[in-house]
Formats: structure tokens, C-alpha cells, sequence
């Protein structure tokens, strides 16, 4: 089974296995802790998991996305996050508010405009594509690569029942 | 709606994948591409 299927609106469905593939990816350093990065995938997961097996039956798709290299500045998940932010901007007043008030809606550098899941998918997609930052944060340990694999996550085509 | 989270199946996947590791136990190393690398994301 792949590691994601798609709704017929393109939104990915986790149904597991393959996940040490995606875990590979997600040890954050050198020495780092059992549950640096392995812990945020898997227990993300293990909720899906538990939603699977309780017969919950979401109305929308549950996406489960993972992120490498993702904590420095202007990464893949900072634009996702601000795309998220922009789409409750349409949402509610109170919710943009508290968005913009926490921080959430991201630098001007990672900001987007779009605010349909498609573009949100499509803005992390851009970001993703762009490369590591052009003043490196992170060691160069993190190969190029990696960005690259995540942006074929979002290259995929969603298959139509 | 009753949830309940596989604690056993969880904890077993984190251990497993921290058993995989070129750093001594409690640190976890996983450069990509390392046999280490390889064998967590393959078995």
C-alpha cells in the first residue's frame, strides 16, 4: 500500500506502511534523541491510526505531511503554515486575528496569497522547490536531495477513483 | 467514538527505529544514505 492515497479532491490519505521510509528522512542531526523527528511522524500516525480504528469517518481528508528539514527559516512547512493562515483568514475575522497575534501567518518572505487547499499545496510545493535557503542554516549534512524528495510528494498525481 | 492509542505498537516503532543507529545508545545518528540509513528505511 502507498504511503498516501488521494481522495477525489487530491487530498492525501495515510494509511501507513512505508513509514520508515518516510522516517528515514527525519532524523533532525547527528546525537540526536530517540524521539527527535520520529516521534512527530509516528505519533501523528499512531492518531490517524486510532481514528481508523475507532470507524471515525472524516467528512474531509486527514493529511498527515512530513517535512524535512524543516526547522530553518523560510522552509516548506512555514509556507505551508502561512498558506493555512491565509485560508482562515477567510474563514473567521477572530481566528485571522489570533494568527497574526501568535506569529502564525510567517515572514513576508514565506507569506502566500493563496487560500484553497490547492494552492496551499502548491505554495509549500514552490517553497519546497526553491531549495535550502540561500544563507544555510543547517549543517551540510542535510544533502539537497531531501528537499527534493519532499517535493515530489506534492509533484504526484492524485490517481481518481 | 472510543480512541485508544496503541502505546505498545508506538513505543515499539520508536525503539526499533532508535536500535538503528551509528551513535552509541542513548544518541541516535542516521546520515542519509548510511547503512544506517538504509536499514531503518528498509528493514
Amino acid at each position: 500500500m502507498p504511503l498516501e492515497t488521494f481522495s477525489r479532491d487530491g487530498a492525501a490519505l495515510i494509511r501507513g506502511a512505508r513509514r520508515r521510509e518516510q522516517v528515514r528522512t527525519l532524523m533532525p542531526f547527528p546525537m540526536a534523541g530517540k524521539y527527535d523527528g520520529v516521534v512527530g511522524v509516528l505519533g501523528g500516525l499512531e492518531a490517524i491510526r486510532a481514528l481508523q480504528r475507532s470507524g471515525f469517518r472524516p467528512k474531509s481528508s486527514i493529511e498527515l505531511l512530513v517535512f524535512a528539514n524543516e526547522e530553518p527559516h523560510a522552509s516548506a512547512s512555514a509556507a505551508w503554515e502561512a498558506a493555512s493562515a491565509r485560508a482562515l483568514q477567510k474563514q473567521s475575522a477572530s481566528q485571522a486575528a489570533d494568527a497574526e497575534a501568535c506569529g502564525f501567518l510567517g515572514s513576508r518572505h514565506t507569506r502566500s496569497q493563496s487560500s484553497s487547499w490547492d494552492g496551499i499545496r502548491s505554495a509549500a510545493a514552490r517553497e519546497l522547490l526553491r531549495g535550502p535557503p540561500r544563507t544555510p542554516t543547517t549543517p551540510s549534512y542535510f544533502p539537497h536531495w531531501e528537499w527534493h524528495q519532499c517535493a515530489n510528494l506534492f509533484r504526484r498525481r492524485a490517481p481518481r477513483d | 467514538m472510543k480512541l485508544e492509542i496503541d502505546q505498545q505498537r508506538l513505543n515499539s516503532e520508536i525503539e526499533t527505529l532508535a536500535a538503528i543507529s551509528d551513535a552509541e545508545p542513548p544518541a541516535v545518528t542516521r546520515i542519509v544514505f548510511t547503512p544506517a540509513d538504509l536499514k531503518a528505511a528498509h528493514g
